[in-house]
């Protein structure tokens, strides 16, 4: 809903970083060196280096159009797994034994996790944290209250509870562009790393989707939502041109980083048509038209959003749940241990990482509502000084610097606000924003001394 | 082959929803061999998003769970609080209460789940649900119906921006609205497809029924034995204003009936409860729901007129600043933050039911802006003299 626009000098800046970004591959772990090949169910193989393999979900990376990409399998796509090559002895860690052909009938999963997380899980059930990114209402907006920052604070937090699982549990309308490659990056590159990633959708729309769109494992609530990612500023005027090619173009290596087909994501950017064919082996074939595909997804001259049916009819969600037992279950988890301390009101544990960022929207929420009487204070106190006295003007210069600290400390918790109450990048605050406001305030004080 | 792949989708889903509401139903059956089942009864009156909000129904909701309610009734009667001329046609507006709606619906599916050791029976008894009241009966595995009963008024999505901006973008607000309205009906267990017809003018919807059940076709009726729901022509004036529009769907009890959404026609509590199998044997909890729900309602009224007065009050209180001693300025200033801190108090205690229309409509300013004229107060305070 609140998708906004970036001011022309950041979609530059967001364009590079785009255009500059390649598609980052999942550093190597322990079994990084061992190779595999997959039988799929309609009979096509696929071979390729070993990036991870826990009880029955695999990832393979394999060139695609001369591009490396890791993709994903889960034991319903494939009747046969083989290993291709030993991973190095040292660099094994224990596992439990696995069955390699059919893993429908193997051990249920534990964690998709890499070597060191899967070392901590050999023999104990597997611990899961639940972080939300955005809590509805008016704390979910992209970019303000969903944040690279934090979730990048999060990850030692996990660490130190021992989670294997992370589950992303989404309520956001959406938000600011600037923030989805930040927070795709920290996700794919850093949550994926360490734990098995998971996204919990009930309500991703615009930026929201766009941020849950590399991760490939991906379930609903019943009522939940996902997609209408139209970028737009002002009223309701549509990103065109360059800004608009550029977005395309991120969300296509977006789409692929969740191995998603980027159709998909076309037609919840633009009015792009959408059909799906499913065949009876159960593979999805989308088309980017209504006439191609056996189910149409989006007619001619829509902006494409999934409900939780649509999703799980061409397998883009893999279950529909309204609670941590029926998530569990829909992620083959025969025991799990969800991490954090029940309180009243949550309908999951809130483990340290996602009180982090519980309390980092509140304060982000506190400020931003006080944000314009901090400034209008700033600017009041400066002005009145300036017709004072010494003895006033050390009083309101008190005060000025007062809310001079406030603005410092808002934008210490969410460096985003510098960009959206002062239109200065974060990088820059400090001097282009903090020095010269200090130097006033120390000005109308030497004043005083003279 | 589109229409069979949706068929069996929704079949399957409905199949889960069946499956869902079979578990349930033993547990109120096996309370009826042994004591006999306990009525929780509510009435949700007035205006939505006003009188009807969302902690006044937590509140009567958690009264239930309290005294062990195994099955719920909810009543609904939304009323619109404009008066009958400022009105717009009930089909034509308020799709977007849906995100009001948003607040309340969780109190009876995620609440229930979370804070209910036994889920209750939820039964949802409609006499009028406009507006965002619409959504919430499709909340509840059971809805039933008075007879002169209305459903809808969720109408205009598709023409809601008109022409502002582009289109593209206009798609993009319906599309994001629409699926969250399919989700609430795919969640309590609805084929989407009749928020569809409620909402986006212009769908055509028709069914036909098999084996007593509904089959959504989205098209005109062929056959005989199809019937129309929805066309993609105009309403006459006369049809807005009989509430017969084609347009968009408007539910009444018939309709209602006829397409599974409501399980009865029923106009008084007796006739619910003999229909809800309940008639021999129940016993009506003394609830606290009836004084939850006025109560609010007397509160919000209370504190809209005390808001109202404290803005005028402290209107004519900076008129007269600065007139006095230091003293009186002093004392005068005091004054206002008190009267600043009571209308904060009160906007935050009650700020549910004060949404963008309420401000607008009384000239009440936002609370950030009650903060600034604080500060500016206290900062006046600190450089004044004696």
């Amino acid at each position: 809903m609140k998708f906004r626009q970036l001011k022309s000098k950041m979609l530059s800046a967001l364009g590079a970083l785009a255009i500059g970004l390649a598609v980052a591959m999942p550093l190597a772990d322990a079994e990084a060196a061992a190779r595999a090949k997959l039988t799929l169910k309609d009979g096509t193989t696929v071979e390729g280096e070993l990036v991870r393999e826990v009880d029955g979900l695999v990832w393979i990376k394999v060139l695609t159009n001369g591009r490396e990409e890791t993709k994903m399998f889960t034991a319903s796509d494939y009747s046969k797994f083989e290993k291709l090559e030993e991973a190095p002895a040292a660099a094994t860690p224990a596992t439990p034994a696995k069955e390699e052909s059919k893993p429908a009938d193997a051990a249920p999963a534990t964690t998709s996790a890499p070597a060191e997380s899967k070392a901590r899980t050999a023999n104990r059930v597997p611990r899961a944290a639940v972080i939300t990114l955005g809590e509805g209402g008016d704390k979910d907006m992209v970019g303000v209250y969903v944040m690279a920052k934090p979730l990048r604070d999060a990850i030692p937090l996990l660490q130190k509870d021992n989670v294997d699982i992370v589950v992303f549990r989404i309520n956001s309308g959406g938000g600011a562009l600037l923030e989805i490659q930040k927070l795709s990056d920290v996700i794919y590159d850093e949550y994926r790393k360490h734990f098995r990633t998971v996204a919990w959708i009930d309500w991703a729309i615009s930026a929201a989707a766009m941020t849950s769109h590399c991760i490939e494992e991906i379930y609903f609530t019943p009522e939940g939502a996902y997609g209408a990612c139209t970028g737009w500023f002002g009223q309701l005027q549509a990103m065109q041109g360059r800004g608009l090619e550029e977005v395309l173009f991120q969300m296509e290596k977006i789409s692929a980083r969740g191995n998603h087909d980027p159709q998909i994501m076309r037609a919840m950017q633009i009015m792009e048509p959408l059909s799906a064919t499913i065949s009876d082996r159960g593979q999805v074939t989308f088309y980017q038209d209504t006439t191609s595909g056996n189910l149409v997804l989006n007619p001619k001259g829509r902006v494409f959003t999934f409900t939780s049916e649509t999703a799980s009819a061409v397998r883009f969600s893999s279950g529909t749940a309204s609670t941590l037992d029926e998530l569990a279950k829909a992620m083959n988890l025969q025991e799990v241990e969800w991490v954090g301390v029940r309180k009243p009101g949550y309908a999951w544990p809130i483990c340290a990482a996602e009180q982090l960022q519980m309390d980092f929207r509140d304060k982000t929420y506190k400020d931003d509502q006080a944000f314009d009487g901090y400034r209008v204070t700033l600017d009041t106190a400066m002005q009145m000084a300036q017709q004072g006295d010494d003895e006033t003007k050390a009083k309101l210069a008190g005060r000025a610097r007062e809310s001079m600290n406030r603005i410092i400390s808002a934008i210490n918790n969410n460096p985003n606000l510098a960009l959206f109450k002062f239109n200065i990048f974060p990088d820059r605050f400090r001097e282009e924003w903090i020095e010269p406001t200090d130097k006033k305030i120390r000005d109308l004080l030497k004043k005083e001394k003279r | 082959m589109l229409q069979r792949l949706r068929k069996a989708l929704t079949n399957a889903l409905r199949g889960v929803a069946f499956a869902a509401a079979a578990l349930a139903a033993p547990t109120a059956q096996a309370q009826d061999s042994q004591t006999p089942p306990r009525v929780y009864y509510m009435e949700l009156n007035g205006e939505f998003g006003y009188d009807i909000s969302q902690t006044p129904i937590r509140e009567a909701m958690r009264d239930a769970r309290n005294q062990n309610a195994d099955v719920v009734i909810v009543r609904i009667d939304t009323t619109p609080k404009q008066s009958e001329f400022e009105r717009l046609p009930d089909e034509k507006q308020n799709f977007d209460e849906l995100f009001r709606a948003q607040d309340i619906l969780p109190i009876f599916t995620d609440e229930i789940r979370r804070e209910w050791s036994k889920r209750p029976r939820l039964v949802f008894w409609v006499k009028r649900a406009m507006g965002g009241g619409a959504f919430m009966p499709f909340v509840a595995p059971e809805i039933y119906m008075t007879s002169d009963a209305r459903l809808g008024g969720i109408g205009g999505i598709g023409v809601m921006y008109g022409s502002t901006g582009d289109e593209v973008v206009r798609q993009k607000q319906y599309s994001l609205r629409m699926a969250r309205a399919e989700g609430y009906f795919i969640a309590g267990g609805y084929d989407p497809k009749i928020v569809r017809a409620m909402a986006e003018p212009k769908y055509v919807l028709s069914y036909r029924l098999e084996g007593g059940k509904a089959i959504f076709l989205e098209r005109s009726p062929e056959r005989p034995d199809e019937f129309v729901l929805t066309t993609d022509q105009e309403d006459s004036m006369q049809a807005e204003v009989r509430g017969q529009t084609r347009s968009v769907l408007t539910l009444t009890a018939d309709v209602a009936r006829a397409i599974g959404v409501s399980k009865g026609t029923v106009d008084n509590l007796d006739d619910l409860l003999f229909q809800l199998g309940l008639s021999r044997s129940h016993t009506m909890i003394q609830g606290r729901a009836n004084r939850i729900m006025e109560g609010w309602k007397r509160d919000v009224e209370l504190a809209s007129r005390e808001i109202r007065k404290g803005v005028e009050e402290l209107a004519k209180g900076m008129e007269g600043q600065g007139v006095n001693s230091f003293e009186a300025r002093t004392q005068a200033r005091g004054r206002q933050i008190r009267q600043i801190n009571d209308i904060i108090a009160r906007l935050r205690r009650f700020g549910e039911a004060f949404g963008p229309r309420w401000h607008n409509e009384n000239e009440i300013p936002p609370i950030a802006q009650f903060q600034i004229q604080k500060e500016q107060l206290e900062l006046q305070q600190l450089v004044d003299k004696k």
